[in-house]
């Protein structure tokens, strides 16, 4: 049985299969957006009032719509309100924004809460890299009710690349969207009662990848039943791929994000490459397996996975032929056995994420309803707050701020 | 006790330095109404004073700003305590910098714990507290004893040090220099200690029910109106010296611009790091670097959201950077006496190898040796003496406009040649011309 499937396995493998896993946003350099009221849905079955940048005509979504644009491109956002106060938007990390129109504010200009009023904000994507927008208008209240949003820029042609240099070329990119709620303050918006809000007493207890819960961060993209948060967390790869994670800090709080498998090169932060000198590309890059993000800020990491450093080939192959060697494979460990016994099957229990089989792309028969979550026979990685009661929802656990890196066979098809 | 205390503190004093910085610090208490909420904290702080026991300073919180002197590589802190008894009890205090070394000699309570990290002085006495070898950077200067009480109740302030004149460290320059200290008020337990209502049996037991209400940049929650802070002109470094003295992490979020982080509690990094929001650990300091390629008003605050006053009034750590434009540059004085010309501006060109020097004649009657062809022109940098001469290509002769008819009314040019691109934007020149001599002049 084990034979078959991996020969199955082996005819579905596609050899150098180009990668085009991209981040749900809008693209363009034209952005017109609303700022209104919406409902939050959180793992642990709440419904939070929550404020957020809508793109015109659709729903308010936490985060804010994420922005694509490309390195060099005038980008002209507008911004209408249906907030009961005024809002704003600014673009941290950009320099000349201009805004016209609405009212100035303590940070730029402002859109009255009549929901007609526009205010324009301009700006050159000048340097590529990941970045933040957020509400510059009571930032303490608005950014916790969810006006935030990812803007990315691309590197003029070079559109595999974070950072217009080839040490930040990836085969596959992923949003990490950080933040957290005190659901009290949402509660106050949504009766009406915002004069209680008391700032020095915050206390969240709900923690979101990109706007979601675990295991809402593992739902599908544009799910109906979170039509509110249309994105999810869902990282994927095949061995040997370069993933790249955008990491922006959109609450308030400092969060250790922690990627099970290993370590994180931070090639990047506040959109600038961590170079020693123009020109030099990520040469001051950090490896490391947790790293603090940091609110307002951003982060661009690199992970890889190959099962480099396992010690024993996790295809499991019985010979050391280098005819057999997968894609990507880690040739050293290739036919070196699993370092233990498997026990028997009946003396084990198992959960939805166990294939049946320690090897990648291997599935094996389990009893009961076992394995039903890992049909490619993967290896799944947790990558989360390692401020361990980050990973609840409201204390209940697993939720909170968590998703799986999800390592699939290369015969396996990733969106 | 005193006599021990005075012996103690000759001890201590032994290798004093040549050359060294010496302040009179002391510690007691005020007040300060928050905006806002109109609600008064009672705090303890520091004054400075100009001799001992002469208490001709104000308590306040940050505490003055000392600077040692670039030379200097000792420092004596002479600490006067004025502070209250609690719980029947007088309150001893200490100063503590940390990042620069000192002999500590630790004070521990009845109970075998430590009670302050360095030698305590009583209420009434004056304590003697020695650095030496002094690094260079930015630093906080903090209370000592019993810490969880003394630091959060504004003993605190801002020590630095520069490397050379208009150096941070050695090779990172600037132009201007902004401090900002941040700091966060829990009133209610300022109030607790205020009215001796902190201890064993009382209202409050412990600072673990810690709740800051007010957030504080150099002492001030922000309100409508406030004025920016002065932070140069265009094109200049301007080095923003940043002390977190709260509890809690905060991140100075910077916008319009990117900044690049030069050092780490005193230490210089080896690369600089471009960032716009900056993380500060309790108790850290960073250097960063601003250099703003328009004017106006930089709005700098903290992320981490310290931006109330009292519950949920807007303010708190926010402020704004006030960068002005270029000025035309005036050398009125000089150019009125000697060189009959006013210096319009002095810039780098042709790549950075020439500097293009423009002016203007003031009295055409009276040109000055500007005007005169036979009167040499050159440049000379003030930091090291290097002169930069007008170059002169054979068929061309000397890069000067030496005008027949002088008029007042139009740019006149001379260009000195900048091998190897030695000056740069920022730096100061004197401008000879004969006999007549033009300091001060920076390249813009």
């Amino acid at each position: 049985m084990k034979m078959l499937l991996r020969t199955v396995a082996a005819v579905l493998l596609l050899w150098g299969q180009s990668s085009e896993a991209r981040i749900d946003g809008l693209t363009g350099t034209n952005f017109n957006l609303v700022a209104r009221i919406g409902q939050i849905s959180t793992a642990d079955g709440h419904s939070l009032r929550g404020w957020g940048y809508a793109p015109e005509g659709g729903l308010m979504q936490y985060p804010g719509p994420t922005l694509i644009v490309n390195e060099g491109d005038t980008v002209t956002v507008t911004l209408r309100n249906e907030l009961p106060e005024p809002v704003s938007i600014v673009f941290p990390g950009q320099s000349n924004v201009t805004a016209i129109g609405g009212n100035a504010g303590l940070l730029t200009q402002e859109a009255p809460s009549d929901g007609v009023t526009t205010v324009t904000y301009v700006f050159t994507a000048a340097k590529p890299g990941t970045y933040l927008y957020q509400s510059g208008t009571r930032q303490e209240l608005q950014v916790e009710m969810g006006l935030f949003g990812a803007l990315i820029v691309r590197p003029a042609g070079q559109p595999q690349q974070a950072y217009g240099h080839a040490a930040t070329a990836f085969d596959r990119e992923y949003l990490f969207v950080v933040s957290e709620i005190d659901p009290h303050i949402h509660e106050l918006a949504e009766f009406g009662r915002l004069s209680a809000f008391d700032n020095s007493r915050y206390w969240p207890t709900l923690w979101f990848f990109n706007g979601r819960n675990t295991p809402d961060t593992m739902a599908p993209a544009g799910s109906k039943v979170l039509k509110h948060q249309p994105y999810n967390c869902m990282p994927q790869m095949h061995p040997g791929e370069r993933v790249l994670m955008r990491v922006v800090g959109a609450g308030r709080d400092l969060h250790p994000l922690h990627t099970h498998g290993n370590h994180q090169l931070v090639i990047a932060r506040d959109g600038r490459m961590l170079e020693s000198a123009p020109g030099a590309g990520p040469d001051l890059a950090v490896a490391d397996y947790t790293v603090n993000v940091i609110p307002g800020g951003t982060y661009d990491a690199i992970f890889e996975w190959t099962g480099k450093g396992l010690g024993w080939d996790i295809y499991g192959h019985t010979d050391s032929s280098p005819a057999t060697l997968e894609h990507h494979e880690w040739a050293p460990d290739h036919g070196k056995p699993l370092p233990t016994m498997q026990p028997e099957k009946q003396s084990m229990s198992f959960g939805r994420g166990y294939s049946g089989s320690p090897f990648l792309g291997t599935v094996s028969d389990l009893p009961g309803a076992g394995g039903v979550a890992n049909a490619g026979g993967g290896m799944y990685f947790m990558f989360h707050s390692h401020n361990e009661k980050e990973m609840a929802s409201d204390d209940v656990f697993p939720g909170g701020m968590m998703t799986m890196m999800m390592v699939e066979p290369h015969g396996v098809m990733i969106e | 006790m005193k006599n021990f205390l005075l012996m103690v503190a000759v001890i201590l004093t032994v290798g004093s330095s040549a050359h060294g910085a010496e302040f009179y610090l002391r510690a007691g208490v005020t007040t300060q109404t928050m905006p806002g909420t109109g609600e008064v904290v009672p705090l303890w702080g520091f004054a400075q004073d100009s001799g001992p026991n002469v208490d001709d300073g104000v308590i306040q919180v940050p505490g003055p700003t000392l600077t040692v002197p670039e030379g200097d590589s000792s420092l004596v802190i002479h600490l006067e305590n004025q502070l209250p008894n609690l719980n029947g009890q007088p309150t001893p205090v200490s100063i503590v910098i940390p990042g620069q070394y000192a002999a500590m000699v630790p004070i521990r309570s009845q109970n075998g714990r430590i009670r302050s990290f360095q030698q305590e002085t009583l209420p009434g006495q004056v304590g003697r507290y020695e650095w030496n070898g002094f690094k260079s950077g930015t630093f906080l200067y903090q209370s000592g004893t019993h810490p969880a009480v003394q630091v959060q109740m504004g003993l605190y302030g801002a020590i630095k040090k520069s490397s050379a004149a208009g150096e941070a460290y050695p090779g990172k320059s600037y132009d201007r220099e902004v401090l900002l200290v941040l700091g966060e008020f829990d009133s209610a337990l300022h109030t607790a200690v205020a009215t001796d209502n902190y201890g064993p049996g009382k209202d409050m037991t412990s600072t673990v029910n810690y709740r800051p209400q007010y957030f504080l940049i150099n002492g001030k929650s922000y309100a409508a109106g406030d004025a920016p802070i002065a932070a140069g002109v265009v094109g200049e470094k301007v080095l923003i010296r940043v002390l977190n003295a709260g509890l809690d992490s905060r991140v100075l979020m910077l916008h319009k611009l990117h900044a690049k982080v030069i050092s780490e509690d005193g230490n210089a990094l080896p690369f600089p790091q471009e960032q716009y929001s900056i993380h500060l650990a309790a108790g850290k300091t960073m250097d960063v670097l601003m250099e703003a390629t328009s004017a106006g008003l930089y709005p700098v605050h903290d992320r981490r959201m310290g931006l109330t006053s009292g519950a949920n009034a807007s303010g708190g750590m926010m402020t704004f950077l006030k960068v002005d434009p270029v000025p035309v540059l005036r050398h009125p004085a000089q150019a009125k006496k000697n060189a009959g010309i006013r210096v319009k501006s002095l810039r780098p060109t042709a790549g950075g190898y020439m500097l293009d020097l423009r002016y203007r004649i003031l009295n055409k009657k009276k040109p000055g040796p500007f005007a005169d062809r036979k009167v040499p022109v050159y440049l000379v940098h003030e930091k090291t003496g290097a002169r930069l001469k007008v170059p002169a290509p054979p068929k061309v002769g000397p890069m000067r406009h030496v005008p027949r008819n002088p008029r007042t009314d139009r740019d006149y040019f001379v260009l000195f040649a900048n091998p190897g691109k030695f000056l740069k934007s920022g730096d100061r020149v004197t401008i000879v011309a004969g006999d007549t001599k033009i300091k001060g002049v920076k390249i813009l």
